[in-house]
């Protein structure tokens, strides 16, 4: 029951390390750095708050693999992702 | 894999952040209690007994010992108060779990 790249969707970003990769907000494309908070809409990586809708992620799981995944994809509340 | 046993490794991790975090930003443990306690309600998960002493049932905020919740013994019975709302949670001391890490 490890981080892989198909449950990431559902498992838990906070403590993983992430990038941003694409974003329509240009000043915020190449942010990295560790997940801190994540809301609804939002995710908090390193202090800095992102959009999740308009970006595209790039998260490095505990084995060293890295996983893009689009923003649309995780777009709603920690609680609400594990049930899908 | 199963919901209840992602739930559960979800919040085994998040209690653990919260850990690290206690000294340096407890406003930050506060909120990683919040979210592993809403994960456990809306998976209907039940908690070993080391995580149900950590979170407050009342306000959702992480206990740590001498820091954000006071722990005494008093008639054979361990009394956790939350210093943040006052509430307090009275357990028999031979039910108390061997490892309770803390402060």
């Amino acid at each position: 029951m490890k981080i892989t790249p198909k449950n990431l969707k559902k498992h838990e970003l906070i403590g993983l390390k992430a990038k941003v990769e694409e974003s329509t907000n240009k000043s915020q494309i190449g942010i990295r750095g560790e997940v801190v908070d994540e809301t609804q809409k939002t995710i908090n990586i390193s202090g800095k708050t992102i959009s999740k809708k308009d970006s595209t992620f790039i998260f490095t799981l505990p084995d060293k693999k890295r996983v893009r995944v689009k923003g649309e994809v995780i777009n709603s509340s920690p609680e609400e992702r594990i049930k899908n | 894999m199963n919901k209840k046993d992602l739930a559960k490794q979800r919040i085994k991790k998040l209690l653990k952040k919260a850990q690290e975090q206690i000294s340096k930003n407890p406003k930050r443990s506060h909120r990683y209690a919040e979210i592993a306690w809403k994960i456990k309600q809306k998976t209907e998960t039940k908690l070993p007994k080391e995580a149900k002493l950590k979170i407050c049932k009342k306000c959702q905020n992480y206990l740590a010992p001498n820091k954000t919740s006071r722990v005494r013994i008093h008639r054979s019975k361990v009394i956790i108060t939350c210093k943040n709302c006052g509430n307090k949670r009275r357990i028999p001391l031979d039910q108390w779990p061997a490892r309770y890490e803390g402060s």
